[in-house]
């Protein structure tokens, strides 16, 4: 069976989530493809040939300059009759999104989003979705081709590169007529903290339960303490005590360090999804019963204001020994 | 300025899928996605500049109607609720064909979408409709503006944020920063019982040809495996379980 991985660049390098997804298609046996659409990407092929997949298309002009997905679907859906691809997998962001409904409406595709895993079945695939909020895993099959396939995001890791290159070859862009009707420009002087959150290690989030922005500051002194990020929940961010750039969850920063502290945080769905990839989880929180409590490694029950100084000051004097 | 809100598209498989947990005897978290009012406010907030109408559009049970009347009540002006057993099984591909259909017949020039919280994917579902309509979209805006025949605003996206902007008519979707709704007063809430609420099925749309409504098969719900399991301690062995966890992990030497 035949795949597409849509490679996206995040700042000219392909997102770790879409190597992640050509990892996850080899690990099923399936023949994927990666695709680098842009110009100037011979570099970036190579990268990509190092990652598990039988080999990379590249589709090298000019009109893939605008982040918009137009140009994209429209050579995907090219590829998808001319080289015979049942399956285009992605992990989802905001344009990848677009760009599968795109695909999907073009070639009247069977969708599956929220996918936390495909499998083979027999001659067929199943994809595994996260549904219910996050408390079911629903199975269902793609009843038609192509089957455009969306990971959710952080869901795939990539692998190794590999020491042998898949082969690289180029294919032409689409000749597409569609006028760019919407404009889409990356916005100068982008939000570095939700790239910190993103990448950091450690994070250190408050939530509700502080009852000023100042005590926001007892949250950076842990975070500082163990040399980590500081991240918030969405309610903080709707009372403007902290920017969105600093938001984790769902429709903040999706993210995944070796360890998150959550303090003050009852963990709705939408922070839940954004910090489960994380490793350890510790909760902080005065109810033993908040929902945190049921997805953390370590549960702390007791008042952040008493308990985060004393925190920060064993975790120095524990890294002073 | 025709503008349309989509609201409450609770449906399908999942919905579904509840009720046979629930006969199950097992509980589940509701799945209807909490009545979201942020895209109103903004049609409301547009309409106040620029005059016009707004319109609900829902598709979903006709329990739904409480809903679309409490955005009447906030100054919605009408709604149209479709309703058929038929989909129950449609999936958001499926949605999106018959929400194609109802917005091509009532021909808006501005759609709004709230943010989601469902298991209908809200930013896809835009952009397929979209997409089937031949329209622009602009998905997870958190600020709008409407001038000189054009919709812009800013999304956050994974790395930095994007200024978009498309022609009228397009689909929006909002994020719930984009405003604070108004809370229906209580002259409002008296007025929306008679505003026009036009009720319609999957035949009333498209006769006896009705779309595909599901290109997907669910053969399996299960719940979600337990991934950790939480240790609980009170705040006094909190610092010392917490710096034995970190050195187990080697997060500190």
């Amino acid at each position: 069976m035949k795949a597409l991985v849509p490679i996206e660049l995040i700042d000219g390098r392909p997102s770790p989530d879409s190597l992640g997804v050509l990892e996850r298609l080899a690990g099923q046996g399936l023949e994927s493809w990666a695709l680098v659409c842009g110009s100037s990407i011979q570099e970036v092929a190579q990268q990509v040939a190092r990652h598990r997949c039988a080999g990379v298309l590249i589709a090298g002009s000019e009109i893939f300059a605008t982040l918009a997905p137009e140009p994209r679907a429209a050579l995907i859906a090219d590829l998808i009759t001319q080289r015979g691809f049942a399956v285009v997998a992605l992990a989802t962001s905001v344009l990848a999104t677009e760009l599968a409904a795109q695909i999907a409406v073009h070639c009247d595709a069977s969708v599956q989003w929220a996918l936390t895993a495909i499998e083979r079945d027999g001659g067929g695939l199943r994809g595994i979705r996260a549904t219910h909020g996050d408390t079911m895993r629903t199975t269902a099959t793609w009843t038609a081709t192509p089957a455009v396939a969306l990971f959710r995001p952080h869901e795939c890791a990539p692998g190794e590169p590999g020491t042998q290159a898949a082969p690289v070859e180029a294919v032409a862009p689409a000749a597409t007529d569609l006028p760019e009707r919407v404009t889409i420009e990356l916005l100068p002087g982008a939000d570095t903290s939700a790239a910190a959150l993103d990448a950091a290690d450690i994070i250190v989030s408050g939530g509700r339960g502080l009852r000023s922005p100042d005590e926001l500051d007892l949250v950076r002194d842990l975070a500082d303490a163990l040399g980590g990020a500081v991240g918030v929940s969405l309610p903080l961010v709707d009372m403007g005590w902290a920017p969105r750039a600093m938001q984790v969850g769902q429709t903040g920063t999706v993210v995944s360090p070796r360890l998150y502290i959550a303090c003050g945080i009852s963990g709705q769905i939408q922070h839940k999804i954004g910090i489960e990839k994380s490793g350890l989880i510790v909760a902080i929180n005065t109810d033993k019963d908040a929902p945190i409590m049921s997805f953390c490694d370590l549960g702390i029950v007791g008042d952040l204001r008493m308990l985060l100084p004393k925190l920060a000051a064993e975790v120095r004097a524990a890294r002073r020994v | 300025m025709k503008i349309a809100v989509c609201v409450k598209m609770m449906t399908g498989a999942a919905v579904d899928a509840a009720d046979a947990f629930l006969r199950a005897n097992r509980t589940l978290p509701s799945v209807l996605p909490a009545f979201d009012t942020h895209a109103v406010e903004e049609a409301l907030r547009i309409r106040e500049r620029n005059g016009g109408e707004v319109m609900l559009v829902s598709i979903g049970a006709r329990e739904g109607l409480g809903g679309l009347r409490q955005a009447l009540g906030m100054g919605a002006d009408r709604a149209v609720l479709l309703s058929d057993s038929a989909l129950t099984n449609a999936d958001t591909a499926g949605i999106s064909r018959v929400l194609a259909a109802l917005l091509r017949q009532e021909a808006p020039d501005l759609t709004l979408f709230s943010p989601w919280s469902g298991d209908i994917d809200g930013a896809l579902l835009v952009a397929m409709t979209a997409a089937r309509l031949g329209l622009p979209a602009l998905g997870q805006l958190r600020s709008l503006d409407i001038a000189d025949g054009r919709a812009s605003g800013v999304r956050q996206a994974e790395v930095g944020n994007h200024a978009l902007s498309c022609p009228l008519p397009c689909l929006v979707e909002v994020n719930d920063s984009i405003n604070k709704p108004r809370s229906a007063s209580l002259k409002g809430r008296a007025q929306a019982n008679a505003k026009p609420v036009r009720l319609m099925t999957l035949t009333d749309l498209f006769g006896d040809a009705p779309p595909v409504l599901s290109r997907t098969q669910i053969i399996d719900i299960a719940p979600a495996p337990v991934t950790r399991h939480p240790r609980l301690v009170s705040d006094k062995e909190a610092a010392a379980e917490l710096i034995a966890m970190l050195r187990s992990h080697r997060i500190l030497a």
